[in-house]
């Protein structure tokens, strides 16, 4: 193409030297922080796992099941709780893993690739501890109903065949919560891909795409 | 001398590659030195691992292409198209060395309006780099860069001409 050898031969001409960064310009530049997709990755990502062992740590009062009634069950929430701490750490160790792979000497798409990975992985945080919540109120709710001695009457009425319409409703406001937990996981995703990895994860599509 | 001089005389030295990335991928002064700026800190952070069995200037390069294309947040796009319009304006003249500096006007704009993939293979042919080198910096296969290549010439070319 005639234009862009034309493009070539100005480009290889042009010394580019319009702009020039002077050695104290350089210095003063590195000593300012970066704004690079990676560095808000990894400070979202590691607010995103402290915000859930939080959660999780300050949440599991025994107290409370024992006063719902579920205090025979103590031995299973406690193995549900540490599990849940074995398997944030199994993320955290796939999130070190990954963020460590990161360098801007490799190849872009492999780049592109180890950063989505990470964020991947945070993702996967994210959805395993919503379904867990999502998961455990179900089965707190389900345990407390068959039971708590103060629900017994309810426990009747919900099961003696006349009153079908308020099962309805009872399974209607479970599958309420789940939606509404996948709802926030969405929003989050979506927010994270939106406007952080949008740039990123367009070029990288662009990128796939030669390559098909 | 220590790590730090060393690398700012060495970025110093061989400044222009990320000036003409930086022209590439922004326009307007601000931008420029902005990805002027996280390239370089970009570069630093690698700088321990370079070892100097590569040029600089080669392993500068993949540094501050990912990070324009990769790790850079802002996109510039929109003022690319008004200086596209911008040049759009001047267009015939006689004189013929004015008319190939107008072509070469055109094709800046023209390269503005691609993605930043398709720019950074421009830039890599205007570079002269062959292409192995433009499949192993892109991590894609090089018939397909090859293929990408020609489709991009096609599209300036409808840039140029529609």
């Amino acid at each position: 193409m005639e234009e862009l050898d034309l493009l070539k031969k100005d480009w290889q001409q042009n010394n580019h030297q319009d702009k020039q960064f002077s050695e104290n310009q350089i210095y003063a530049m590195l000593k300012t922080q970066s704004s690079s997709v990676v560095k808000w990755i990894l400070i979202i990502g590691l607010i995103e796992f402290i915000f859930w062992f939080m959660l999780n740590f300050f949440a599991n009062d025994e107290s409370d099941f024992t006063k719902v009634g579920l205090g025979k069950y103590i031995f299973y929430i406690d193995l549900l709780t540490y599990g849940n701490y074995g398997i944030l750490l199994i993320f955290i160790y796939i999130f070190y893993k990954n963020y460590q792979m990161i360098s801007t000497v490799s190849d872009t798409k492999t780049l592109m690739q180890n950063i989505l990975k990470v964020r991947k992985t945070v993702n996967g945080y994210v959805a395993y501890n919503l379904s867990m919540i999502g998961v455990f109120s179900l089965i707190v709710t389900i345990l407390s109903l068959m039971n708590l001695p103060e629900l017994a009457n309810i426990r009747e009425v919900l099961l003696d065949g006349n009153h079908n319409l308020k099962l309805l409703l009872f399974v209607a406001l479970i599958l309420f919560m789940i939606i509404f937990f996948v709802f926030i996981f969405w929003v989050f995703y979506k927010i994270l891909y939106g406007i952080l990895l949008k740039k990123l994860s367009k070029n990288y599509q662009e990128l796939k795409k030669i390559d098909l | 001398m220590n790590l730090e001089q060393n690398f700012i005389s060495q970025l110093k030295a061989n400044q222009n590659i990320v000036h003409k990335i930086c022209r590439l991928y922004t326009s307007g002064d601000d931008a420029h030195k902005d990805l002027f700026q996280e390239i370089t800190i970009q570069l630093w952070k690698a700088f321990p691992k370079f070892r100097g069995d590569s040029k600089f200037s080669t392993w500068a390069y993949r540094v501050a292409l990912n990070t324009a294309i990769t790790l850079y947040r802002k996109s510039t796009r929109s003022i690319q198209t008004n200086s596209f319009d911008g040049a759009k304006h001047f267009l015939p003249q006689e004189d013929y060395n004015y008319e190939e500096e107008e072509q070469l006007k055109l094709m800046y704009a023209a390269v503005y309006q691609l993605n930043d993939i398709e720019k950074a293979l421009v830039f890599m042919y205007l570079e002269d780099k062959d292409y192995a080198e433009i499949s192993e910096t892109l991590g894609i296969s090089e018939v397909n860069a090859r293929v990408k290549m020609n489709r991009i010439k096609g599209k300036l070319k409808k840039i140029l001409n529609p």
